[in-house]
């Protein structure tokens, strides 16, 4: 009798186990998630940096090792270096606008989110001088923690 | 005894059903590597769309290349970049050691430089890096490039 109650407990452990191992991978959404990333959020990026200042946006992005291309230079290997390079290029800017054209899509992929868009870009340098171009944007989104962060970003500019 | 032995069955039974239920791990091999990558740019290296046309997703997709604004498919990318194309004699198109790759599922993204260096027509040398982001997805048991954005950094 026993036996045969060990015999049993143990498969029940076992299956517990089990259960709770697929459980974390299928758990409820958190209640501090948050959305996931459409165009509404793409142009409220745009806006945090039309104010050209990284600090308005820095909490979509994680820290450590990531690879984001901007306009120029070549390429930025973290949060950090990008911020400190846009707050450098932006001094050069009286105002910053950008918009993002009707043709941006976003595919989700489990947790992981990827976009493209076109941007319209209207800026006016402390010369005075306007500028206005046509931006190419790749992002891509990890959801980490519950929470959707930029792990690429790429933005760039045609040749003419 | 029998009663035990139905037990054990029913148990190993639950058991299995739920390791089958269990989310598959991604591929550890097979998807596109830096090896892959390299190989898609000797591809473009000919100057020969032809040569790359395999590796490229049909359908409305989205493809920025270094000019013009964009793309929407594989067939208006091959059109525009042939007419590029044909002003360059010779390329040589290395991707650098920075080039990552991240494997999500069938879903695969990458990020390189590319290191550039073309001989136009006129014999004139063209150097310099691009910039590379590339999105995969296995179709039919191909890892088909439904995306990619090659740019170079303005001056």
């Amino acid at each position: 009798m026993l036996k045969r109650f060990l015999t049993s407990l143990a498969c029940i452990f076992a299956l517990a186990l089990c259960c709770l191992a697929q459980g974390k991978k299928s758990s409820p959404k958190a209640a501090t998630d948050s959305p996931v990333p459409d165009k509404a959020l793409m142009q409220k990026l745009l806006d945090g940096w039309s104010t050209l200042d990284p600090a308005n946006v820095a909490a979509h992005y994680p820290q450590g090792p990531h690879t984001y291309f901007d306009i120029a230079p070549l390429k930025y290997n973290d949060w950090d270096e990008y911020a400190e390079g846009v707050k450098k290029l932006g001094a050069n800017y009286q105002s910053f606008k950008m918009t993002l054209n009707d043709d941006a899509v976003v595919h989700q992929h489990g947790d992981l989110v990827w976009a493209t868009a076109t941007i319209k870009e209207d800026a006016t340098l402390k010369s005075g001088k306007r500028e206005m171009a046509t931006f190419r944007w790749t992002i891509i989104w990890e959801k980490q923690g519950g929470r959707w962060l930029i792990v690429h970003e790429h933005t760039s500019e045609p040749m003419e | 005894m029998r009663k035990r032995f139905v037990t054990m069955l029913v148990c190993l039974l639950s058991l299995s059903f739920c390791a089958l239920a269990a989310p598959k791990p991604a591929a550890k091999s097979g998807g596109p590597d830096k090896a892959y990558m390299q190989k898609i740019w000797d591809g473009w290296a000919t100057l020969d769309t032809a040569n790359v046309a395999q590796y490229y997703a049909s359908g409305d997709r989205t493809f920025f290349d270094i000019t013009p604004v964009k793309y929407n498919s594989w067939q208006e990318y091959q059109e525009g970049v042939k007419k590029v194309l044909a002003g360059y004699k010779a390329a040589t198109l290395t991707v650098n050691d920075d080039a990552v790759v991240h494997p999500h599922g069938d879903l695969v993204w990458a990020t390189a430089t590319i290191k550039t260096d073309m001989t136009e027509q006129s014999g004139k040398r063209d150097m310099g890096a691009f910039r590379w982001t590339v999105v995969w997805e296995k179709q039919d048991g191909k890892w088909l490039i439904v995306h990619e954005h090659v740019s170079e950094p303005l001056p």
